[in-house]
């Protein structure tokens, strides 16, 4: 179906086919992550938006092969420049994490270890992968983390991870993922744990490196209003799929899976006069245990029979390269565009 | 961390005071003294002698402060057996043979206990890590005579490898390997299992996970990160061993022929030296607390989050 | 909008449980789910011996026997063979256990209550008590163990009330600690304070709310110190300082053993063998009476 080498389109920086990552627990295999495709261009920033447990972290940690004890990727491609990172061997894979692919991981205190230096913890990548001396590496450590705003850098290097706020010990995290310059950073849910002006404060740096380096972004979040201005594709998951994804604006202002609707739905909006919020009925599906069909339909208004039965939809190509898996689009699904993804 | 420090320091000394007072009355409470240190035939004049010596007549209060101000100046009592030599002296003199064989079953024990239980907590649930497992539950059952034993059994008898009693002296290191070997597979097992456990919570950790995410090697990973944050567990029963090395001790050297303290305590009990005796384990408590003393500084100084709890 | 239309939830009604799964079997498959049954068995037969020494033991263990020392263990006469002095081993192995289980359980007793003691003290009165009580503990803490049983048992005199009284005396830390921690955390929590609200005194907060609910605690460290228990006794008839000779302690039969390990193997291996598996044995069931009673504790 899908041809087997990546097709040569220099913008293309990262390149998901048909992922499926499986957790062996005592209790049963989880589906955390069960067909999921997608792509990065140069550049561009991404967002993963979806409920806890839809599989978008487990996504992230598939790519740079991070997974936890019991879980592995049981098919699928990750194509990155030319290289396939779910056969690639350990030390292939450990070449591209931190060198081409940075990570910043969503609880700050917990993602710096906490009995080694900011700079040593900032400076080791740089000695690692660049060869640099210790001296040279400090030195750049400084730099970087004046590009991330934290205040005496100089000071900094020789602090330790629990001397530093939220919001600081976040941007540390950041200096370190990007400190060789990597094509893409994947940023898992970097906000949850910071209060909201540091929320912002945060995102609005995220946009100024991005400028400054052209790195592309992955953005994962549970919270679609703060995807906003940042993204430029929107990625949907839920129950471990990808319900749908294209073009940041479309999506939002047009939403065609009716969790995305929801979604959109149950933001509330300042100033506008409401008795309840609306919530989305039902809860998120128990990834070892999913319903037949599609794993929404038991909370979804317009579940159709074919919903209900076999295997969860097809992804259907519609228009102007947006994607979605539900029956209710199928006569939406433009053929000739469907392959190419 | 001075204050930390200070703050230790001076609960030790208040723990050796406590000590020193167990010291004191363990003679003089449990039954008459004189009759314990001095054989049954022992004539009038020699229990005057050593009555007035000792001043077991005078009331208790008289006899404490009496007791302190020797112990301060470093006076310990004519040791009973030994030609009137200075108990301290007596001690001193054994004291190198027991320090050598502890230092060296203590870092056998340390070092294999930390590479077992690294390898096996990158290991989990494989035949190696089982195995380890299963030898270290057993190592912990086994009394360190009887290993000791086992040992000269195997070495001794059999193989006639390595001598089997003896000191550093006569016998120069190797004579030291089996006494050690024997003190250390004690405390392997439970080093082993701490490690090992502690290894295992460090290596979920996320830290961990954003280390690898850096891109450094799985060496990296292992031996810099998840070795130094998980030794900080480790250095507390390092501690609470300490006391059972000493234990330990005195029955090894008690198998080996071993001239060390330990040997010495049992060998004075016998010939009811009492006041060598005393002075054994009067330094012996010391030492532990000390020990335990430099333990918890060193585990402020490793974790920088202890320092503030204090 | 997605509004609530999923239907009620049916109502799941408990099927009715086949015979042969309630009754006795259940009770005891409940019970000792995933229990270390070699260890069970094995504390089992300690025990049986001590209490049966005279039906199981084939010879006297005491008897002296000139004509059959030293004789390798066969199947024909005597199992385990014999001593320097002609005594049968297995007898007085089986002897030995009345020792070592006696000791074990008793010294446990002693240093279980004392620690009790101190902890419910410790915990409830707090304020002076609490910090005297705390050092007390730690100088004890601090002490060379076998060394000052040692000592102590020198002074007083080599019997088995000894042994039992200094092991017992020496270990009470270990509950102290522990269960004054437990104490406290008891006596922060509502119903405590609902029962002193009431106006309960203090004996009857003791007794009737704080005790009941430490016992697990107490069952679980007394498990795993009855090992300790034991190779403390071992050590010190083998020192010479435990129970008198001719007592068949096994510790004592390691002892003698070590003069004639270069020609009978038989004399040290299987007393060693029977201390290894008693606190082999307490460990693994202490370990398990942890895991089960109380699942959210981790395990080294």
């Amino acid at each position: 179906m899908l041809p087997d080498t990546q097709p040569s389109n220099d913008a293309l920086l990262l390149e998901v086919r048909d992922l499926c990552t499986h957790v062996f627990t005592r209790r049963g295999v989880v589906k955390a992550v069960n067909g999921v495709s997608f792509q990065v261009r140069a550049g561009e920033t991404l967002g993963l938006v979806g409920e806890s447990g839809s599989g978008k972290t487990m996504t992230c940690l598939s790519i740079l092969r991070l997974l936890p004890r019991g879980a592995r990727i049981v098919s699928g491609e990750i194509w990155l420049q030319g290289t396939n990172l779910v056969t690639a061997s350990e030390a292939t894979v450990e070449r591209v994490r931190g060198k081409q692919i940075g990570m910043v991981l969503q609880n700050a205190l917990a993602a710096l270890d906490p009995v080694f230096t900011i700079g040593t913890q900032v400076g080791e990548p740089l000695v690692m992968h660049q060869n640099m001396s210790w001296r040279a590496a400090l030195r750049r450590v400084v730099e970087l983390l004046r590009m991330v705003k934290v205040v005496a850098p100089e000071l900094r290097l020789y602090s330790y991870p629990h001397e530093l706020s939220g919001g600081m010990r976040q941007r540390v995290s950041s200096a370190a993922a990007i400190g060789c310059a990597p094509a893409l950073l994947i940023a898992d849910e970097p906000t949850t744990a910071l209060d909201v002006t540091t929320q912002r404060q945060y995102l609005d740096l995220l946009m100024e490196l991005q400028q400054a380096t052209g790195m592309a972004i992955m953005f994962v979040t549970h919270d679609i209003s703060l995807v906003g201005n940042m993204c430029d594709q929107l990625a949907v998951f839920y129950g471990g799929l990808l319900v749908e994804y294209g073009p940041r604006q479309q999506v939002l202002s047009q939403p065609s899976h009716p969790y995305t609707a929801a979604l959109l739905q149950s933001i509330p909006q300042l100033g506008e006069p409401r008795e309840r919020l609306p919530s989305i009925a039902g809860e998120p599906p128990d990834l070892g245990r999913l319903p037949a069909g599609c794993p929404f339909h038991p909370r979804c208004d317009a579940a159709l029979d074919v919903c209900r039965t076999g295997e969860p939809p097809p992804v259907f190509t519609l228009a102007q390269g947006r994607q979605v898996r539900c029956w209710l689009r199928e006569q939406d699904h433009d053929r000739s565009a469907a392959g190419s993804l | 961390m001075r204050g930390y420090i200070a703050r230790r320091v001076l609960q030790g000394i208040v723990t050796i005071w406590l000590v020193t007072l167990g010291v004191f009355s363990v003679l003089r409470l449990t039954g008459d003294p004189v009759s314990y240190m001095l054989p049954p035939d022992a004539s009038k004049e020699d229990r005057a002698r050593l009555i007035a010596l000792y001043g077991f007549n005078d009331p208790l209060w008289k006899q404490y402060v009496v007791f302190n101000n020797n112990l301060l100046h470093g006076r310990f009592g004519p040791s009973l057996r030994w030609d009137s030599r200075d108990a301290l002296e007596v001690f001193l003199s054994r004291l190198p043979a027991t320090l050598a064989l502890t230092g060296a079953a203590m870092s056998f024990s340390i070092i294999v206990g930390i590479v077992l239980g690294a390898v096996a907590a990158t290991r989990p649930d494989s035949l190696f890590d089982r195995v380890a497992k299963g030898a270290a539950i057993l190592g912990q059952s086994m009394p360190v005579f009887w290993v000791g034993i086992l040992l000269i059994l195997l070495f001794t008898v059999y193989l006639e490898w390595l001598p089997s009693a003896g000191g550093l002296d006569r016998l120069g290191l190797k004579g030291l390997i089996l006494p050690a070997f024997t003190l250390g597979c004690l405390f392997v097992a439970a080093h082993m299992r701490i490690v090992r456990s502690s290894m295992l919570d460090v290596l979920d950790a996320d830290y961990i996970k954003m280390v690898r995410a850096k891109g450094m090697p799985r060496r990296t990973v292992i031996w810099k990160h998840a070795l130094k944050n998980a030794s900080i567990p480790i250095f507390t029963l390092f501690a609470v061993n300490f006391a059972q090395l000493i234990s330990g001790a005195v029955v090894t050297e008690t198998i080996f022929a071993w001239p060390g303290v330990g040997r010495l305590l049992v060998d004075s009990v016998f010939v009811r030296d009492y006041p060598v005796a005393q002075t054994v384990v009067f330094f012996a408590a010391s030492f532990i607390i000390v020990i335990n003393i430099v333990v918890d500084i060193a585990y402020a100084w490793l974790d920088p989050r202890v320092r503030i709890a204090g | 909008m997605a509004r609530s239309t999923t239907p009620a939830p049916e109502l799941v009604l408990p099927q009715p449980v086949p015979a042969h799964k309630t009754g006795l079997v259940a009770w005891g498959r409940s019970v000792f789910r995933g229990a270390p049954v070699f260890s069970l068995c094995f504390l089992t037969l300690a025990v049986a011996c001590a209490v049966c020494a005279p039906l199981l033991a084939p010879y006297d263990p005491i008897q002296t026997n000139r004509t059959q020392t030293l004789v390798p263990p066969s199947l024909s006469a005597h199992l385990l063979g014999t001593d320097h002095l002609g005594r049968d081993i297995l007898s007085r192995l089986i002897y030995g256990a009345r020792i070592s289980v006696t000791v074990g359980f008793l010294a446990v007793f002693v240093s279980g209550t004392v620690g009790t003691l101190i902890a419910v003290v410790s915990g409830v009165v707090r304020g002076w008590a609490d910090t005297v009580l705390m050092r007390l503990t730690d100088a004890f803490l601090a002490l060379p163990f076998l060394m000052v049983a040692v000592l102590v048992v020198s002074l007083l005199g080599p019997s088995l009330v000894n042994v039992v009284l200094v092991i017992g005396l020496l270990r009470w830390m270990t509950y102290a600690r522990t269960i004054r921690s437990e104490v406290l955390r008891l006596t922060e929590m509502d119903f405590v304070r609902l029962a002193r609200a009431a106006g309960a005194r203090r004996r009857r907060l003791i007794v009737q709310h704080i005790l009941p609910n430490i016992v697990n605690t107490l069952l679980v460290l007394g498990t795993l110190e009855v090992g300790s228990a034991v190779i403390t006794e071992a050590s010190l008839s083998f020192l010479g300082l435990g129970v008198p000779r001719p007592l068949p302690s096994w510790g004592t039969m390691l002892a003698e053993a070590q003069t004639y390990v270069f020609t009978a193997w038989w004399l040290p291996v299987f007393p060693g063998i029977a201390i290894t598996l008693l606190v082999m044995a307490s460990n693994l069931i202490g370990d398990w009476l942890r895991d089960r009673l109380d699942p959210t504790r981790r395990q080294l």
